[in-house]
């Protein structure tokens, strides 16, 4: 059995015209947490697009390896059906496609269903189209509902808490948790995660495991999350800039 | 013969409508109402008495084809008559047909226009005069061979506060059709052209839609949905705003299945007087990528997620569907799903 559930090498991707990710490294075991910091446009999300296999990202080097084998060349939705689930940043709203019947699609138990609308508070949006005048907190927990019920073993989280308030990130954080099995102990946990945040507010409420910081499209740190956010927190990214350089880095999109 | 009309909403066992009339080549097949609140007739033998209609007609044969339908006054007929004119040996078939909804009665139609050979050349004329305060919904449901010829022209009178409510699909376009329909509203009344084209390869097909505001507070909507997997589809829809305090929407959506085919959507909005108030969104292009991926990112594979697409794009809005049709949409759907 392979040693890591996702193992990613010396990873470069283009997105469009621009090369974004430039042999960026990271390996998760099961039961893993890993939290993703950094600025905007720093590439997060497109790490994420070339796990999940998004169109318009273009992998020119390196390996992805979920379970041992290489992901590449393999369809977005053959990955799903692998064991990768993505939550989106920013899902789109589609006519004419309720909510209901996507989620029968992807799990056939009406109980399933109903119990989790129930916990993310999403009852009342079953008989909607999908993501149609959902607010920004109402979106991101159909994400997390679509999630529960695809049962992946690898959950992908792209910023799964900008736009939305106070309140509904305590609901929402409370399924992560779930999601992730956040109330066993490290160890015992069975289900990974990457979770993506630039704000890092739903770390308050997690219990994750390592923390990396993206520049220059590489992952720099990889040590305790709550101790790079606290710093992030009190500096920004400034001191990651500082921290790079005092270690021989020269990282380019520094001030 | 019974699977084609099958596909064009016409069933066999009538249990479901309140009335039937079926027209193979050159004869009516089956006339019969199942209410007595609804008179059919064929239009050759009514023109005697309905003298009134001559105006409206213009010139026809002697022996015009089709048929003349009228709903009582008063009448709430809940199941729909069925209608089916069906092309199986002879090449030419021309049908007039005249549907009349007397003051305060509610009828519906569905009618469904398909064939059986090659290269069958289908002229089909309606006329419907939807009197004070009735209401009249018409589903068209067209299924053609790929080498015919069709064209179709319907006039539509809608009185005071009256309604009536149009769907038209095409489920197999055939080489050349041209669709037109005009409708003139009274004070009050309420016009809804919904259209549902599929457009395969080498099928040029054009779709008028027109609707006169005439009366005041007359309102209306054209829905048209277009798909084309190869096919040219132009779309013409035009709204004027006649009389006081009229309002009208159209919408004009289309997706291309591949690069073969084309739409072509011209909406038109004319307001003649001050107090009318008409706007028109129009949009085309292909299946979105992004919607595609995050359906697929759910482990849904790519014929299913376009499928999905294309029946919410259909299925969006034209909300009042009867289930018959649905039979219709599922086929053409499905249709796509196994192109994809």
């Amino acid at each position: 059995m392979a040693k890591y559930l996702l193992e990613i090498r010396d990873l470069w991707v283009d997105a469009g015209e621009k090369t974004i990710l430039k042999g960026l490294n990271i390996s998760v075991r099961e039961g893993e947490s890993h939290v993703i910091f950094g600025p905007n446009g720093t590439g997060k999300s497109t790490l994420i697009g070339a796990i999940m296999g998004l169109p318009n990202i273009k992998v020119t080097k390196g390996d992805i390896l979920f379970r041992g084998k290489s992901l590449l060349g393999i369809l977005v939705d053959e990955r799903a059906r692998k064991g990768i689930g993505i939550g989106f940043q920013h899902p789109p709203a589609i006519d004419g496609i309720m909510l209901r019947k996507l989620l029968e699609i992807i799990n056939s138990s009406q109980a399933e269903i109903k119990r989790i609308a129930l916990a993310l508070k999403l009852g009342r949006h079953l008989e909607r189209d999908l993501n149609k005048g959902f607010s920004g907190g109402e979106v991101k927990a159909c994400e997390i509902m679509q999630l529960f019920l695809q049962n992946p073993d690898l959950v992908l989280l792209d910023e799964p808490d900008s736009g939305v308030d106070i309140e509904n990130i305590k609901v929402i954080s409370k399924a992560i948790r779930e999601l992730l099995q956040m109330n066993l102990p490290i160890g015992k946990r069975k289900r990974s995660a990457i979770i993506i945040t630039h704000g890092g507010n739903i770390l308050n409420y997690l219990d994750t495991d390592v923390g990396h910081v993206m520049i220059d499209g590489k992952l720099k740190c990889g040590a305790d999350s709550r101790e790079i956010f606290s710093k992030i927190k009190k500096c920004g990214y400034r001191d990651c800039y500082k921290c790079l350089s005092a270690n021989g880095e020269k990282p380019s999109g520094g001030k | 013969m019974d699977g084609k009309l099958n596909l064009v909403g016409y069933d066999s066992p009538k249990t479901q409508s309140s009335g039937s009339f079926l027209v193979v080549d050159d004869g009516i097949a089956e006339m019969q109402s199942y209410s007595d609140k609804l008179e059919i007739l064929p239009l050759a033998k009514s023109l005697e008495k309905e003298q009134w209609l001559k105006e409206h007609l213009g010139p026809v044969p002697k022996k015009v084809l089709g048929f003349f339908v009228r709903a009582l006054p008063d009448a709430k007929i809940e199941k729909p008559l069925q209608a089916c004119f069906f092309m199986k040996e002879k090449k030419a078939q021309v049908i007039h047909n005249v549907f009349v909804a007397e003051k305060n009665s509610q009828v519906h139609l569905i009618s469904g226009c398909t064939d059986d050979l090659v290269e069958g050349k289908h002229t089909g004329i309606s006329l419907f005069f939807v009197r004070e305060n009735a209401s009249v919904s018409v589903t068209r449901i067209h299924h053609w061979s790929p080498d015919a010829s069709v064209f179709s022209k319907s006039s539509v009178f809608v009185g005071k506060n009256a309604v009536f409510d149009s769907n038209y699909i095409v489920i197999n376009s055939p080489k050349k059709e041209q669709a037109h329909s005009i409708a003139r509203v009274d004070d009050g009344g309420a016009v809804g052209f919904n259209s549902i084209i599929f457009s395969r390869e080498n099928s040029d097909f054009t779709i008028s839609d027109k609707i006169l505001l005439e009366g005041k507070n007359a309102r209306a909507e054209i829905i048209s949905r277009a798909i084309s997997d190869g096919g040219r589809i132009l779309t013409k829809t035009y709204m004027a705003g006649k009389g006081k305090d009229t309002r009208g929407h159209l919408e004009c959506d289309g997706i291309l299945l591949n690069e073969k085919g084309s739409i072509h959507a011209i909406p038109e909005l004319e307001a003649v007087n001050p107090k009318t108030n008409l706007s028109h969104e129009a949009g085309i292009g292909r299946i979105s990528e992004t919607e595609l991926s995050y359906l697929m990112a759910r482990g849904i594979d790519e014929a299913k997620a376009k499928s999905l697409i294309v029946k919410g794009f259909l299925d969006a809005k034209i909300n009042r569907i009867p289930p018959n049709l649905q039979k219709a949409i599922d086929e053409l759907v499905g249709k796509i799903s196994i192109q994809a």
